[in-house]
């Protein structure tokens, strides 16, 4: 429990210094002040979220993680998520192939249900919102929005900070198509994005990941989210 | 002095732990005059906005105040202030210094991005707590006096605000009578300095770091420093270099205004801070040659010095604190503290030529080593030992580099000293909670 609170407590940290980071290049440099935005986002409504995050990418396939609560005295369920950034996003869940060991994630068909006061975790290698065909680079240090939509018909709107990170490479396992796989992480462009049905933890060159510094051939323009 | 440890074990924890944790009644000042921020429970107070920052008032201790040491577990330096921790905070055991070199093309944009991360996870590893994709969060749970400190290299004021880059920031001038640097320890775009008092969350702090800011470029050096371990000596006491000397006796200090003229640029005739509550670091790599030294005897290494080495006492005097009289002769007429005595030499010839020294030891390991290295030798013989010689000053051109010119055009100590590496930073402000390091570069 001790951690519970000290999540609490960190979302509120994280969440300010966030605030003041706008997405766009134009925008970092003079909306310093303003840093309400994402703090109330997540104060109104059934849900709040703490250590809210998304992993980098430079298109393509990313995830978006936190731990969510219900602060309400009513069971919530999430049903599904909307994005800029994306058309198609997807709650997924992640289970261990009994015969292989690496993770699988599939869509969770029947959405997230939170009990009133629990928490539900996004974490990778768990839970998480998957955002396909992102149409735009997510860089590290920047923020995006993503509108979690509940069951009552309503919605929620939380700013996710984005990091660079290497894990979070689950094969994905739609229905039950054990053929079309694809990792979470897009930062693996050019040939990898041709190589993305045998994509697993073991062929991932791990070298590659350093390339993205400089402004690499895939990589789309940078994501803008307001 | 003796008693003051004792003090510790009885000195309790506040049980309401919201509370910031300051050092009691005598004040936050320690002898020798590191200003001890106010300590705050691990996990608590940082998001409450309750540090007492660097601005808050420097009471001068007695040596019979106790002083506070709690349990590394819970020992945290407050991050946020009008000044950045990790200079007039008192020394951690282990100091990591870490230049980072941007990548080709980093725009303003991107700076301000790893700023932001960087700034963010500070905040959480110094706290004693996980930053958001800490994959190894349990090992940030000890906050073990951690400060990471944030420092400018040119190319930083170069993207983002060329008009607000200070004069001094670029390379020292060459000091050719000394001078071996080798480029391998020279410069670099961004310095962090993590300082701690425990090596396990030295090394998870740095690698927590380092990941956030991979994407931005490459790390160029890193310097690994130590001195004595946490609670090896007494609060206050001045430490000890791997040449067996008590090094830092002169300094500035926060019990006075020292630290904020010289250090802080405030109340300085002719020196000014580069950005209120900013300053600079000078990181000089200066190799010990231990094998020389030995060749060396006592009385011989205390007049390289002007020093006793029994308790740092100039030769003039009879305790540390003693003020040395260069002026003082022996019975032969010549001068008591030698004119090549490192003291003699480093000591102000103007007002401003004073510089606040906080220096970590390196001692790296060698294999299949034996002999004796020689006189100059910066390699062989059985040591690679040195100092990573820091010294803080508002302006390192007005402050540092007379002390460092005439110490090149003659020292004692440079018979067994070699300078091998060099690097000059623009120490940023502190910040607020709502903001992040180096914001000000971006108004
Ligand atoms: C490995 C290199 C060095 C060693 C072993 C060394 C050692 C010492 C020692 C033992 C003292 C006397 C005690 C004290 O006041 O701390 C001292 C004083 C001092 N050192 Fe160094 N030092 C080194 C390099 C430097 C450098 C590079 C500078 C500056 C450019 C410097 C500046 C000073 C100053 C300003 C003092 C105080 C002088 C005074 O009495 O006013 N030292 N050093
Ligand atoms: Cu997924």
């Amino acid at each position: 429990m001790k951690t519970s609170s000290l999540r609490a407590f960190m979302a509120v940290a994280s969440l300010s210094v966030l605030a003041l980071s706008g997405c766009s290049a134009a925008d970092q440099s003079t909306n310093a002040g303003d840093s309400s935005a994402s703090v109330s986002a997540s104060s109104e409504g059934a849900l709040s979220i703490s250590q809210p995050w998304i992993k980098a990418a430079d298109n393509g396939m990313t995830a978006a993680f936190g731990t969510v609560t219900n602060n309400s005295d009513q069971p919530v369920k999430i049903t599904g998520a909307t994005t800029d950034i994306s058309d198609d996003v997807q709650l997924h869940v992640t289970e261990i192939d009994p015969n292989t060991g690496t993770s699988q994630m599939k869509e969770a068909t029947d959405g997230f249900t939170i009990e009133p006061g629990a928490s539900h975790e996004l974490a990778p290698g768990g839970d998480h919102i998957m955002l396909m065909n992102v149409g735009c680079s997510l860089k590290t240090g920047n923020n995006a929005e993503i509108t979690v939509k509940l069951e009552d018909g309503s919605s929620q709107t939380f700013t996710f900070e984005v990091r660079d990170y290497q894990g979070a490479q689950e094969k994905y396992a739609p229905g039950e198509s054990a053929s079309a796989t694809a990792s979470e992480s897009a930062e693996h462009s050019d040939q990898e994005m041709g190589d993305m049905e045998n994509m697993d933890h073991s062929s991932m060159d791990h070298s590659a990941m350093s390339h993205s510094a400089s402004a690499s051939e895939s990589a789309l323009p940078e994501c803008h989210s307001h | 002095m003796s008693d003051s440890r004792q003090a510790h074990d009885t000195q309790k924890l506040p049980d309401d732990s919201s509370l910031p944790r300051v050092t009691p009644a005598a004040g936050e000042q320690t002898p020798t005059g590191w200003s001890r921020r106010t300590a705050i429970a691990a996990g608590l107070g940082a998001g409450a906005g309750v540090v007492a920052g660097a601005g808050s008032a420097y009471a001068y201790a007695s040596s019979q105040s106790p002083e506070y040491t709690p349990n590394l577990s819970t020992a945290t330096v407050g991050f946020y202030g009008d000044k950045q921790a990790g200079i007039d905070t008192p020394p951690p055991a282990y100091g990591q210094f870490i230049a980072f070199d941007l990548a080709e093309n980093t725009t303003k944009d991107a700076v301000a991005r790893l700023l932001r991360i960087l700034t963010q996870d500070a905040t959480q590893l110094t706290a004693g707590q996980a930053p958001i994709v800490d994959q190894e969060p349990e090992l940030a749970a000890v906050p073990a006096n951690l400060t990471v400190t944030v420092g400018f290299g040119e190319r930083i004021f170069d993207i983002v605000a060329p008009e607000k880059k200070p004069d001094w920031l670029k390379p020292l001038p060459a000091f050719k009578q000394i001078d071996r640097l080798d480029d391998a320890w020279n410069d670099g775009d961004l310095l962090l300095q993590l300082c701690a008092d425990d090596r396990v969350t030295l090394a998870h702090a740095q690698r927590a770091l380092l990941k956030g800011l991979r994407s931005f470029g490459s790390i160029r050096w890193v310097q690994e420093g130590f001195r004595r371990s946490y609670g090896s000596e007494n609060p206050g006491e001045t430490t000890r270099n791997l040449f067996g000397q008590i090094d830092g006796t002169i300094n500035p200090t926060s019990a006075d205004d020292t630290m904020n003229q010289y250090v802080w640029g405030q109340n300085l005739e002719g020196v000014q801070a580069w950005e209120p509550g900013g300053t600079s670091l000078v990181i000089r790599r200066i190799h010990m040659n231990m094998d020389t030294w030995d060749l060396s005897d006592r009385p011989a290494r205390e007049d390289a010095v002007g020093r006793k080495l029994s308790n740092g006492a100039p030769l003039t005097g009879t305790n540390e604190h003693d003020v040395a009289d260069l002026g003082a002769t022996n019975e032969l007429g010549l001068t008591v503290i030698a004119p090549y005595a490192h003291i003699r030499r480093a000591a102000p010839e103007k007002e401003v030529e004073r510089i606040l020294r906080r220096p970590y030891n390196y001692d790296l390991p060698v294999s299949h080593a034996s002999g004796i290295s020689q006189h100059g030798d910066i390699t062989g013989g059985i040591s690679q030992t040195g100092l990573i010689f820091c010294s803080y000053q508002a302006d390192p051109i007005q402050q540092f580099v007379p002390i460092q010119q005439r110490l090149a055009e003659l020292d004692m100590l440079n018979t067994w000293t070699t300078p091998i590496g060099s690097a000059v930073f623009a120490i940023p402000a502190g910040c607020r909670e709502d903001q992040f390091i180096g914001q000000a570069l971006f108004s």
